[in-house]
């Protein structure tokens, strides 16, 4: 008989998970897990339920700081107004599964579940986002791109979960957009392009760029090659175009389900160019 | 599902071949591997441990070298049991060793896998690239012990 636990606050989820280490599992929105269970491929002889631990959960915003609560579902993000200010964020909340998977899924669910075709991950990538990691011991942060450290590998040991993220959202003159092409509506990712930019106050030139991808890698990946190609130079259609053709430098695609490896290179030019002129036009600017 | 590639490593021929004939160092390069034994000249024996969207898989496995043709050529069967999930995995691997000069060598593989039971519910998306990263993992722990071996004895 699986034992279930269900503590109310930050102590004792991280006292449980500490007690029972290897021999339980997590428990948050249930979205992935119940499909491991009903398969039969895990059977914990310990759930520890944290969906209802008040320390993690909700959106906090400060001056300068987001901080998101493990537990916050992919709805209540959509419906905090960090969505509309942080544009990538709310552009990939909406293509996430359907209403069922937005209702219950929460961001630490997907974040300790490392898929790399996970949408919320490259928009999280692009604000350089902080995981904030509890224990028995105390908390410790790492940046989002470190902690994936390997195909659906997270850096966590046995008696840590992740507690929340965070991210500075304070700058308004940032523009961004999630761009996903999936094989069926509201399914994962073929390929998924958050790019996040800044530009001159006559927005003719990049100052800032950021982009990342999700579906082409054993993690979800910054795409450098394209960033540094772009920094410093117009924000035209072609020069854009040029640009996008440096994504294949930084992704690892494999044939699955959802796509050819070849087809996800194409892909994935294809959406970052689409992705970032969308940010270009979001800045307002005249091209 | 079906991967290959080619890999240079640095070092002789049959350097490499010793290598991948020896249990021991097998432990070491497969990731996951523990226990291996040799059961025959051609015949291993082992358990593979590999973790994958936490769910925990202990493959009780058999290798058996089919065709061997040292140092140049070999071809593997295989095949892996976890009691747990009741999951089989059946693979053929074709390992290709071919001199590139200099001391080096370049080493092909192809390999072949197929997995029935509950392990393939997981779905081929999945699966599919943590093969793909292991194998990658193997060739490069092959490639560290040979080629930090050698350093070694040199310094
Ligand atoms: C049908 C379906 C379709 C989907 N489609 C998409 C899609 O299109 N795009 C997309 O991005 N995602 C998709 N998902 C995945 C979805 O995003 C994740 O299932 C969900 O966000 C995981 O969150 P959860 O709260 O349900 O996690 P759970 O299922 O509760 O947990 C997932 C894993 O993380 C562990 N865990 C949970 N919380 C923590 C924590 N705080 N600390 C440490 N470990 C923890 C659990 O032990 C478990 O191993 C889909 C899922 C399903 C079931």
């Amino acid at each position: 008989m699986t034992e279930y636990l269900k503590p109310v606050d930050r102590e004792s989820a991280r006292r449980y998970l500490d007690e029972h280490r290897d021999s339980a599992k997590i428990v948050a929105g249930g979205q992935s897990l119940s499909l491991l269970l009903r398969q039969g491929l895990l059977d914990p002889d310990v759930m520890i339920d944290i969906s209802d631990v008040d320390e993690f959960s909700g959106i906090e915003t400060g001056p300068d700081r987001v901080s998101i609560g493990a537990v916050t579902t992919y709805e209540q993000l959509e419906s905090h107004p960090v969505s509309s200010t942080v544009e990538t964020l709310g552009d990939s909340v909406d293509v996430i599964a359907d209403r069922q998977v937005r209702t219950a899924g929460t961001i630490g669910g997907a974040i300790s579940h490392a898929d790399p075709s996970l949408d919320i991950v490259p928009p999280l990538l692009c604000l350089d986002a902080t995981v904030r990691i509890g224990s028995v011991d105390g908390e410790r942060t790492v940046p989002l791109e470190e902690f994936h450290d390997g195909y659906m590998a997270a850096d966590l040991a046995q008696n840590e979960l992740v507690e929340g993220i965070t991210f500075d959202g304070s700058a308004s003159d940032w523009e961004s957009n999630y761009a996903k092409h999936s094989r069926v509506s509201g399914g994962w990712a073929t390929v998924g392009i958050a790019s996040r930019v800044r530009t001159t106050d006559d927005r003719d030139a990049f100052t800032d760029v950021r982009i990342a991808a999700a579906a082409v890698g054993d993690t979800a990946v910054r795409l450098s090659s394209v960033e540094d190609a772009l920094i410093g130079e117009p924000t035209d259609r072609e020069t854009v175009a040029d640009a996008a053709s440096n994504a294949t430098a930084d992704i690892d695609p494999l044939d699955d389900l959802s796509g050819s490896a070849e087809y996800k290179k194409h892909l994935a030019r294809t959406l970052v160019e689409r992705s970032i002129n969308r940010t270009v036009d979001r800045t307002g600017g005249v091209r | 599902m079906q991967t290959e590639d080619e890999i240079t490593i640095e070092a002789e021929q049959e350097q490499l071949w010793a290598l991948i004939s020896d249990p021991e160092v097998l432990v070491n390069c497969v990731p996951g591997a523990k226990e291996v034994t040799q059961e025959s000249e051609t015949e291993y024996t082992g358990v593979i441990e590999r973790s994958l969207a936490g769910v925990t898989l202990s493959l009780n496995g058999e290798v058996d070298m089919i065709e061997r043709e040292p140092p140049t050529y070999v071809k593997v069967d295989a095949v892996g049991e976890d009691s747990r999930t009741n999951s089989r995995m059946d693979a053929t691997a074709e390992m290709t060793i071919a001199e590139s000069g200099d001391g080096a060598s370049e080493l092909s593989y192809v390999i072949d896998m197929e997995f029935t039971g509950r392990l393939a519910t997981l779905g081929s998306r999945l699966v599919k690239r943590k093969i793909r990263s292991d194998i990658d993992e193997f060739f490069e722990n092959v490639r560290d012990e040979l080629e930090n071996g050698e350093a070694a004895s040199d310094g």
